[in-house]
């Protein structure tokens, strides 16, 4: 069935894991406790300076973006570059927090959705030579794409007509942190505990330079602190979480796609990061041991399990954009989940994705250029019509 | 048709049921052991799943056979127009 090198991981490519074995230790787990603080302090930074620089302007600074297929190609674009949903996602929390319009934040996180799919495509041509593992590898990867443009497809247009997942996010993120609600006294410690480091160093910047600028350099450093802290708390996370990824797939081995949608939601829960998900999935798929039909849930749970990284983002904000905040990291969780649902529950719509990703990995095998087109269209060539098109229309 | 037919053609469908029946229970045992076997290859591979995160940390090593056989496919196409 297999080829040696497919059935045992050790004789491919890959190097030793011997330099990755990770004893977790207590250093380890403070070093994570900082960065999340950290992530929670930077997201706050990003609401704080943009309400410093926009003032009342916030609205019409993203007016650019009003149109939503500039905010979903937005989104591409900087989770592709940056290759981490959970940044580009807690950015926009940060940003909502500051003022950005909920409605024009939406379609930049559906962007985000598919721009993180891209790592897992780079993952798979590492089995560029390996011919038949390739096709599974590759197939494996890109269903994850196929499946994030589908509820791109279905989800939108529903957006832009009924304002559906606005409404959803907005109603679970009252029941969250809504006004007077117990939930929201239960997390006014956060405003103790992240509050003062932004606040003295903006009070500090606003001394020596304008507002405007003070904000600026603000946000930049909000965002700098996010892509650092979320980078970090990967890595560790990865080290430190490995054993537990693996007695979650060992428990998923033999069960039904309920149970791979679980475990892949809690495995990135555990790694915070899809990206890890799907790129260890990938491999997997790529030795034949897996079939695409059974990674395909995983990927599911993955796109799930992200969310937590905005919810947690969103629990940084305090006072009146708090419910905002929570607001746009719930629409992130709704339109993950409603997406699976939806998707995955109608058997035809279920099939799109495998077909899609079957399809292009058997042309993908023959002529390596249809990688280079697909990657082109689907992350720029594509996005950049959409964008012209409707701003024609507008 | 006689009495003695009527049992033969009786006697084979019953064979034929019975030997059906003993197929259908080999074929699910085989399914059964297949099954077991994929299992024990899937728990096998999940085993060796820091190699594959080392392989997703070092993604970007691999992009240069990807770089050749693009320029292969792009000089083939290039040579064939």
């Amino acid at each position: 069935m297999n080829s040696d090198s497919s059935v045992n991981p050790s004789n491919s490519a890959t190097p030793s894991a011997s330099n990755t074995t990770h004893h977790p230790t207590w250093q380890s787990w403070l070093f994570v406790i900082g960065l999340i603080y950290l992530l929670l302090v930077a997201v706050s930074m990003i609401g704080s300076g943009f309400k410093l620089a926009a003032g009342s302007h916030a609205e019409s600074l993203f007016e650019f973006a009003r149109n939503p297929v500039t905010g979903l190609v937005m989104g591409i674009v900087a989770t592709a570059l940056i290759q981490s949903s959970s940044t580009v996602t807690s950015i926009i929390v940060g940003l909502v927090a500051g003022g950005l319009p909920v409605s024009i934040a939406i379609p930049m996180v559906m962007g985000a959705n598919i721009g993180t799919t891209i790592t897992n495509t780079i993952v798979s041509l590492g089995h560029v030579r390996q011919g038949e593992e390739f096709r599974r590898a590759f197939a494996a990867a890109t269903v994850h794409d196929f499946f994030n443009l589908l509820a791109v497809v279905i989800f939108l247009p529903l957006e832009m007509m009924f304002g559906l997942l606005e409404k959803v996010g907005g109603l679970l993120a009252n029941l969250l942190v809504g006004g007077g609600s117990l939930a929201m006294g239960d997390l006014n410690f956060m405003k103790a505990i992240v509050s003062p480091p932004v606040k003295s160093l903006l009070a500090v910047l606003k001394e020596i330079m304008p507002n405007t600028l003070a904000g600026s350099l603000v946000i930049a450093l909000g965002v700098l602190a996010i892509f650092v802290s979320i980078t970090f708390i990967g890595k560790l996370l990865k080290m430190l979480m490995v054993g537990r990824a693996k007695e979650l797939l060992h428990r998923a081995i033999g069960r039904g796609p309920i149970t791979g949608i679980g475990s892949g939601t809690l495995m990135t829960v555990l790694v915070q990061s899809s990206s890890t998900t799907t790129s260890l999935i990938v491999p997997l798929a790529g030795s034949g041991v897996f079939t695409l039909r059974q990674i395909y849930p995983f990927t599911l749970g993955a796109n799930i399990g992200t969310c937590i990284t905005g919810i947690l983002a969103a629990t940084a904000i305090t006072g009146t954009n708090s419910v905002l905040a929570m607001e746009i990291a719930m629409v992130h969780f709704a339109y993950n989940f409603l997406g699976v649902i939806v998707i995955y529950t109608l058997p035809w719509l279920r099939e799109i994705p495998l077909t899609c990703a079957e399809a292009l990995a058997n042309a993908a095998m023959k002529n390596k250029l249809v990688i280079a087109a697909y990657l082109l269209l689907v992350f720029l060539v594509i996005p950049l019509i959409f964008v012209g098109i409707s701003q024609l229309f507008e | 048709m006689s009495e003695i037919n009527i049992d033969k053609i009786h006697q084979q469908r019953q064979q034929l049921v019975t030997q059906i029946a003993h197929l259908e229970q080999t074929l699910s045992d085989l399914k059964g052991k297949l099954a077991e076997l994929e299992a024990l290859e899937q728990h096998e591979a999940v085993d060796h799943l820091e190699e594959y995160l080392v392989e997703a940390d070092e993604r970007y090593s691999h992009l240069k056979d990807f770089g050749d056989m693009l320029l292969n496919d792009l000089k083939k196409l290039l040579h064939h127009s």
